[in-house]
């Protein structure tokens, strides 16, 4: 009993005095700068620049250093306080820096898992020392809730560059106040959808709930609100080819008729695959890019099509046909 | 002797097993998981000669051992270093889980005094913390759903690639269920619903390991393939809030049940060195500091013990209770043969 007591006691003070903020080397939240956004811009050195948390103003600090680990620390020893960046919400990438960037944060595992990784055309260091990230981040929340874009986290981004084709469809950051879908390639380049592209990359996502399709009908503009919308790829082989399968089905409204007659849906699903396939010729067929999922397809339905070809991926793109089928309720 | 319920049993086992799984370096995936249902399966048919002997109501532990002492040694050396092998799970984990203290010392010097502290307590302690810490365990797990369902892709759910691969998934799984080898002594300490302890155990920890096991891989896709620790990673990419992060709830479970999976060790430990030296004292704390000392040597020493594992379950979880039984069935057949 004596024995418990004493234990008892030391237990409650090692943990009141190592658990807490009594010994010596934990930091108070006031020296500690909460980092917001990261933006990774030129390779080799990298170029890192980190927006602090402020509620008057945008505060950065840039740091640079061989690897982007390094950078961050020279950005931290650039300012007074300690870098806390476990509650990171954006990280502004560069095509160049999109495997050594996201694989750090990643694997350090303690950045914020819903941080969102987005592209900028331009230098993303300057993309974080002028724009607000909560910004930037309410942005992509808005377009990608009307369909517009789609947002990715960490996770999703390197799961895509894990990908057969090892190719990222992420949000790329166009103008202050304006995001389009982009393709990083394997060799490193930046390839931006235009805005059709962008949507139909959306449909093929399945991530076009709340976007509005308009369309002429009987010399009216009519528009079709999607309220729910759903992308599966059914592959098979065909002569050794991947033979693909697009089914989209998709559930909305329409403002100009109380309900959506046979004509209306044809003329739905028409555009639907019209958008549908400007984006599939650019990706699959022009820039043999897969950022819809046809390897995980692929993989989990003709695994051993996908054992065998996985290494010429792009080949198998460029040979493949593709069928849609759209059902509109 | 101190007696539990079949249900707090059931609870000790969970908490034991969710441990290893959870600093499992293992990747999970449809191979993985079927070769955890056939490990689950093989440790099921092993525990056949407990169930038969623990059914019988004139059944004593330490009267009719096989071999006595000799298997009570066994038994506390297998303790012991599952024991050893439990702190150095839990060390490789604090190395890359972030853990708020800086060293690492400080967090083993801490680990260890709870585990002293708490074994000094006895089992009907650890047995009613338990039951607190699978009522943890069910909270996390509805976490982690509710934050999991926003990053579900059932795509990343593929059909068995490497057939080989299962049976290795197989034997890992084995050597991680260390606890099977502590059934047969525990079972000692129930009252009623012995077998029912173990089969709802059974039951749990697969239900446990394949729930988890499914979610780590929708959600993770092939970044699975890349991180270090499966379970970690899971629960850093589920969380249930936009910014705020909710680690603590799965860093708080993981230290319980590490927590548990080190003092029943020792308390089981303590209990078969009294049978040993009846007047020792402090029989816990010295068993604790032992498996503390074994698990620096396998650190430092970088020794890859699984065989001695695997041998280890084997024979404490199937091979002593099956002699167990085979004698007992002698000494009854010659004591019917002298009655006639």
């Amino acid at each position: 009993m004596k024995l418990n007591s004493i234990l008892c006691i030391i237990l409650t003070s090692s943990v009141l005095t190592c658990c807490t903020s009594c010994s010596g080397d934990r930091i108070e939240v006031r020296d500690r700068s909460f980092v917001e956004a990261i933006g990774i811009g030129s390779v080799n050195p990298y170029k890192i620049t980190a927006q602090i948390y402020n509620k008057e103003e945008i505060v950065s600090v840039d740091g640079e250093g061989e690897t982007i680990a390094a950078a961050i620390n020279n950005a931290e020893d650039n300012q007074s306080k300690a870098f806390s960046i476990g509650h990171i919400q954006l990280l502004v990438l560069n095509p160049q820096s999109i495997e050594n960037g996201i694989s750090l944060f990643l694997e350090s595992n303690r950045v914020s898992p819903n941080c969102l990784a987005v592209l900028s055309k331009y230098d993303a260091c300057d993309v974080v020392e002028k724009i607000d990230s909560e910004e930037i981040v309410r942005l992509i929340d808005n377009n990608s809730r009307k369909g517009q874009i789609f947002k990715k986290t960490l996770c999703e981004a390197y799961d895509d560059y894990l990908g057969a084709g090892r190719t990222v469809a992420l949000p790329v950051i166009i103008a202050s106040n304006r995001l389009l879908m982009g393709i990083v390639m394997p060799s490193g380049t930046l390839e931006i959808l235009n805005e059709e592209e962008t949507r139909g990359l959306c449909w093929l996502n399945s991530s076009a709930e709340q976007s509005i399709i308009t369309f002429d009908y009987h010399n009216k503009t009519i528009n079709y609100i999607v309220e729910n919308c759903n992308s599966t790829i059914l592959p098979k082989i065909v002569d050794g080819n991947l033979f693909l399968t697009i089914q989209i089905k998709s559930k909305g409204f329409v403002y100009e008729a109380d309900e959506i007659n046979a004509h209306i849906k044809h003329s739905i699903a028409q555009k639907i695959e019209k958008i549908v396939k400007s984006t599939v010729e650019k990706t699959v067929y022009e820039l043999n890019a897969d950022v819809i999922q046809i390897d995980k397809y692929a993989q989990k339905y003709q695994p051993k099509f996908y054992e065998v070809n996985k290494d010429n991926w792009e080949e198998v793109l460029e040979n493949c046909t593709i069928n849609y089928e759209i059902s509109v309720e | 002797m101190a007696k539990i319920s079949y249900g707090q049993l059931f609870s000790i086992l969970l908490a034991t097993r969710i441990f290893s799984f959870t600093s499992t370096q293992v990747e999970f995936s449809t191979e993985q998981m079927l070769g955890m249902l056939i490990s689950t399966l093989i440790q099921g048919l092993l525990l056949i000669p407990t169930f038969i002997l623990y059914s019988n109501p004139k059944f004593s532990l330490n009267r009719d051992i096989f071999l006595g002492k000799y298997s009570v040694v066994m038994y506390s050396f297998c303790f012991i270093i599952w024991g050893a092998h439990s702190f150095t799970k839990f060390w490789n984990v604090t190395k890359s889980v972030y853990i708020p203290l800086k060293s690492e010392l400080l967090v083993s010097i801490l680990i260890v005094i709870v585990c002293v502290y708490v074994a000094s307590l006895g089992l009907k302690a650890i047995a009613r913390g338990s039951a607190i810490v699978f009522g943890i365990t069910i909270l996390s797990v509805i976490i982690l759903v509710f934050g999991a369902y926003r990053n579900i892709d059932w795509l990343n759910i593929l059909p068995v690639s490497d057939y080989k691969s299962i049976g290795e998934y197989a034997l890992y799984d084995f050597s991680a269920s260390g606890e099977i080898a502590a059934i047969f002594i525990l079972l000692s300490y129930i009252g009623e619903n012995k077998i029912r302890g173990v089969l709802l155990f059974l039951g749990g920890k697969t239900l446990y390991i394949l729930s988890i096991s499914v979610i780590g891989v929708v959600v993770l896709g092939r970044v699975m393939g890349i991180v270090k620790f499966p379970f970690f990673s899971l629960v850093a990419f589920s969380q249930p809030f936009s910014i705020q992060r909710a680690d603590t709830i799965y860093v708080i479970l993981y230290t319980l049940v590490g927590v548990i999976s080190i003092t029943i060790q020792s308390v089981i430990t303590a209990d078969l060195l009294k049978i040993l030296i009846p007047k020792i004292k402090f029989a816990s704390i010295i068993s604790v500091i032992i498996m503390m000392f074994i698990a620096w040597g396998i650190t430092n020493l970088s020794i890859d013990l699984s065989w001695i594992y695997n041998t280890l379950i084997i024979i404490t979880a199937f091979l002593i209770p099956l002699l167990t039984l085979i004698s007992q069935k002698k000494n009854a057949g010659g004591v019917m043969q002298n009655e006639t």
